[in-house]
């Protein structure tokens, strides 16, 4: 404390006697706070220490606030050249910024950086952006473009299928202020993509067997992050909040370390919410992405990825068997129709409309009361079996459930979840 | 198959351009057909010539192992140890950050004896005594050579054909020109294994036995060393095999229902798919299960080969891969990156693999599957004759080398026993015969009877090729054919 004091008259003394044109803010600051301290009235030093308060808290707040980058130009824009060949030592002639010459329409008043891009981009007299985008929604819902290139809508690409249609939709995002929500429900009220895809009755040389002509609905597997967002959402398990930093779901430990310098890296599962986040969320490392990411065609984000293919592989019957993620949500479907008072046939009916959004006819109901039917039997005889099963994952556990009930209608839940009419829009 | 489509229709569907093979097999051997040789597009043959391999046993050695002291012997480097790397051998290339700093470049002998072996008298060093055994088996290709200085780009360019990532490896295009050849495992697998050197090992990446733009069915299927070997293959607990055939039976019966309705063949796939996963529930354990194996293999392979994640153990593994019909079998053995501590380290790194690998050799020989598996040893690069950091009498380090480095192969229609390739007297350039990185990936895919510039995948609006725009084959390495 003596030190600290003596030290502390030490720097006053050393402020005091440096000229005060030499002394800094901080000098300054401290010899203030010392004057009040000492000689100022009480009404003079609450307001110094209220205004200290008050700094701090404004700091501790702008400390809080998320930061990004943002680029500027630069006052002087650097001369950019053709590399020869792409060499980087190999300068060729300048360039300036500018559009492709088949693009004639930059705007007048528009500078030539990104700024005047971004105005060119998005112009009146500019029908490519609104496109691109519009194409892509349509993909996004109807499982292929109009156009179905794309990410070439250029001399290379294919042709549109209804030219017409695609103008008329591009023209209305670019009226409507880019109103994504908007189209996308202009989109999904239409009656074409409202169509049945089936067609049990079209004879066996329909000449349109790829449905360019969009005579019936579209069907295609769901991505990967769909799917799984689809067996929280059936289930109930999903967590709505929006936004935040990554989460990092289930996953078989030893990934990290498998790869990394020295093993030295571990992923950490999240407990609780990360657990039934939307995948969007999913924590990616480009170095072991997510393994159920990459079996249904996720990208690693390593290249931009506008198309991704859609396989059919034997790995992602084993992640939709034996992932723990839909062995919990097969558990909560079962634990919402045992929470309910009625018969089987009605849980039954019950759990196929939570997962197919349509109720079974009465050969899928006697299949699957069958399946109930011989686990529930089965689970009798191995109750230790039905304890393991019914302990997976980390949702609580309904006590008043019988366990035997409750392992027999999981593994009805989880044969729905692993339909291929569970992973398919059709 | 359901009326009105058949496979083409489904190639079709899937966006894909040229004959897709692999899909098509897929679907043929998921249906318990044949498999199908040679590449056809609606009938019109695309690639087609006769496969002298049918498969490819890659030991990659992920570091860069130094070609200086293990096959490229330079004897008069004694002579000149510790004096300066002239001038005129270096000619002012480029190096990496971690040497390009320094002031002096001195030349550093190897620590280690050589001597030669075989019919021809290759040279080996001591630090490879079995391999030295069985040099007349190999072709030893001095004389390879990358643009790449560092390990992240130069192992995505050997293994994808270019030095960004986002390309698909070696693997994926195997299994994408040639299907698998089992019902019952994956096409591509992968098995990692961690060196002894002291030195940490560098990091690998995921993506380098990922699809890139192919399909994710060609990804490389990474087997795990603790817990299911295979992810996800081992039943929830609480599933035993009754449950999960009951569920399979249910699954299959509501999912054929929905195909008589909807016509869509993906149905049909998807049933078989579940089908093919219950099979590898059983095939992959019978595969990685080594109790049928006898005490000479073991001790053969070396006794490490009895604990799981050893190189070791996966060159056995490999061998009961390459049994049953594992297309492309891609060992990654890690830890071979001798900045410092070369003597030591390298000593270490090579005791885990030279058995092993001879080994392996030796025992496909006698199961008669030597002559259609062509197995490859090797890393990304070599190393530099130099020292980094002054080299002190008994410890040296060596920086990264694109410029000249050694791999081997053998079996699979190779030329065996021969030296292919020479560097000059510093091993720093190649003087004769260089087989760039292409012209290895151009060379495999013709032993498997691929032709590298006709397979190819179009994405992004061009067609892909593994040899990018490069590639020359070998020809001085391959075996002529008889009749060709």
């Amino acid at each position: 404390m003596e030190v600290a004091q003596w030290f502390h008259g030490e720097q006053i003394r050393g402020i005091i006697e440096k000229k005060a044109d030499t002394r800094n803010g901080r000098d300054t600051d401290t010899l203030l706070d010392y004057y009040i301290d000492r000689h100022a009235e009480p009404s003079v030093q609450h307001a110094r220490t209220l205004a200290k308060t008050t700094q701090r808290a404004e700091q501790m707040f702008r400390e809080s606030l998320p930061t990004t980058l943002v680029m500027e130009e630069l006052p002087e824009p650097r001369d950019t050249h053709v590399l020869l060949r792409g060499q980087y030592d190999q300068p060729g002639a300048v360039v300036e910024p500018g559009i492709p010459a088949i693009f004639t329409n930059w705007p007048a008043d528009a500078p030539r950086n990104r700024l005047g891009f971004a105005r060119w981009l998005v112009s009146q007299e500019n029908p490519l952006t609104a496109r691109v985008a519009v194409n892509r929604f349509w993909k996004q819902c109807l499982g292929e473009g109009l156009l179905r290139t794309l990410n070439d809508l250029g001399t290379q690409g294919a042709p549109p299928t209804h030219p017409e249609l695609l103008d008329w939709l591009a023209a209305t995002f670019r009226d409507s202020g880019w109103n994504i929500k908007a189209i996308l429900k202009q989109i999904v009220m239409s009656r074409t993509y409202r169509q049945d895809s089936g067609f049990p009755d079209a004879p066996p040389t329909d000449a349109d067997l790829l449905n360019r002509w969009l005579a019936r609905g579209p069907r295609f597997r769901m991505s990967a992050e769909m799917i799984r967002d689809h067996a929280l959402a059936v289930s109930g398990l999903l967590r709505p909040q929006i936004g935040g930093p990554s989460v990092k779901p289930y996953q078989p430990p030893g990934l990290w370390e498998e790869v990394s310098y020295n093993a030295e890296d571990t992923y950490v599962q999240d407990s609780g919410d990360g657990l039934w986040r939307r995948s969007l969320y999913t924590y990616i490392k480009r170095q072991a992405p997510p393994p159920s990411l990459l079996a249904f065609d996720g990208p690693t984000r390593e290249k931009c990825t506008v198309q991704r293919p859609s396989t059919n592989t034997p790995l992602q019957s084993l992640i939709l068997l034996n992932d723990p993620t839909y062995v919990e949500a097969a558990r909560v479907l079962a634990t919402r129709v045992l929470q309910t008072n009625f018969d089987d046939d009605t849980r039954l009916r019950q759990l196929v409309r939570r997962v197919l959004s349509r109720f079974p006819d009465d050969h899928e109901l006697s299949l699957l009361r069958g399946l109930l039917q011989r686990q529930r039997e089965h689970f009798l005889v191995t109750p230790a079996n039905a304890k393991m099963l019914v302990a997976v994952g980390e949702w609580k556990l309904d006590e008043s459930i019988e366990v035997i009930e409750l392992a027999a209608m999981t593994v009805v839940a989880h044969t729905l979840l692993n339909l291929d009419e569970a992973m398919t829009r059709r | 198959m359901i009326a009105g489509l058949n496979r083409r229709h489904f190639l079709n569907q899937a966006g894909l351009s040229l004959g897709s093979v692999a899909l098509a097999s897929l679907l043929e051997e998921a249906r318990g057909g044949s498999r199908i040789s040679g590449m056809s597009n609606g009938g019109e043959h695309v690639v087609h010539f006769p496969a002298q391999a049918k498969r490819i046993i890659y030991l990659f050695m992920h570091g860069g192992p130094s070609q200086l002291d293990l096959f490229d012997h330079k004897p008069g480097l004694r002579m000149r140890h510790g004096e300066e790397l002239p001038e005129s051998v270096r000619a002012n290339q480029r190096l990496t950050g971690m040497t390009s700093g320094q002031k002096s470049f001195p030349v550093t002998a190897s620590l280690f004896s050589f001597a030669q072996y075989g019919e021809r008298g290759a040279w080996v060093s001591s630090l490879l005594p079995e391999t030295a055994k069985i040099v007349d088996d190999l072709c030893i290709v001095h004389s390879m050579h990358t643009q790449a200085i560092n390990h992240d780009p130069a192992v995505t360019l050997l293994q994808t054909g270019h030095q960004q990532p986002g390309r698909p490896g070696f693997g994926a295009w195997a299994s994408y020109g040639l299907g698998s050849e089992n019902r019952n495992l994956p096409a591509f697998v992968v098995l990692l294994s961690r060196g002894s050197a002291a030195r940490p090992a560098d990091p690998l990446y995921a993506r380098l036995w990922g699809s890139g733009f192919l399909p994710s069915n060609h990804q490389g299927v990474a087997f795990r060393t603790g817990g299911d070997p295979v992810l996800y293959l081992s039943n929830a607990p609480g599933i035993d095999i009754a449950t999960r055939r009951d569920e399979l039976d249910v699954l299959a019966a509501l999912n054929s229902k929905q195909a008589s309705v909807q016509r869509d063949p993906e149905i049909e796939t998807r049933i078989s798919q579940y089908e093919m996963a219950f099979r590898m529930q059983s095939s992959v354990p019978d595969l990685v299960d080594l109790h049928d194996e006898s005490d000479s293999t073991f001790e053969a392979y070396g006794r490490e080969a009895r604990e799981p994640g050893t190189f070791a153990r996966h060159c056995l593994l490999a061998r009961r891969m390459a049994e049953r019909g594992v297309r492309f079998i891609q060992l990654y053995h890690r830890g071979w990156d001798q900045h410092y501590n070369l003597p030591s380290d390298l000593r270490l790194q090579c005791r885990d693999v030279d058995r092993p690998a001879a080994a392996l050799i030796r025992d496909l020989k006698q199961r008669g599957l030597f002559d259609e598996t062509l197995v490859v040893w090797g890393g990304e690069f070599g190393r530099t004759t130099y020292s980094q950091g002054t080299p002190e009498p008994m410890n040296y380090g060596r920086d990264h080398h694109g410029r000249c480095f050694t791999m081997w192969l053998a079996g699979g229609g190779i030329r065996p026993g021969i030296v292919h390739g020479q560097t000059d007297d510093f091993c720093y350039n190649i003087v004769r015969d260089p087989v760039h990185v292409h012209d290895l990936n151009a060379t495999l895919l013709h032993q498997l009877g691929l032709d590298h510039t006709r397979l190819t995948y179009r994405s992004q609006g061009r067609d892909f090729r593994l040899t990018d725009v490069h590639g020359q084959i070998v020809d001085a390495i391959v075996q002529t054919r008889h009749g060709a």
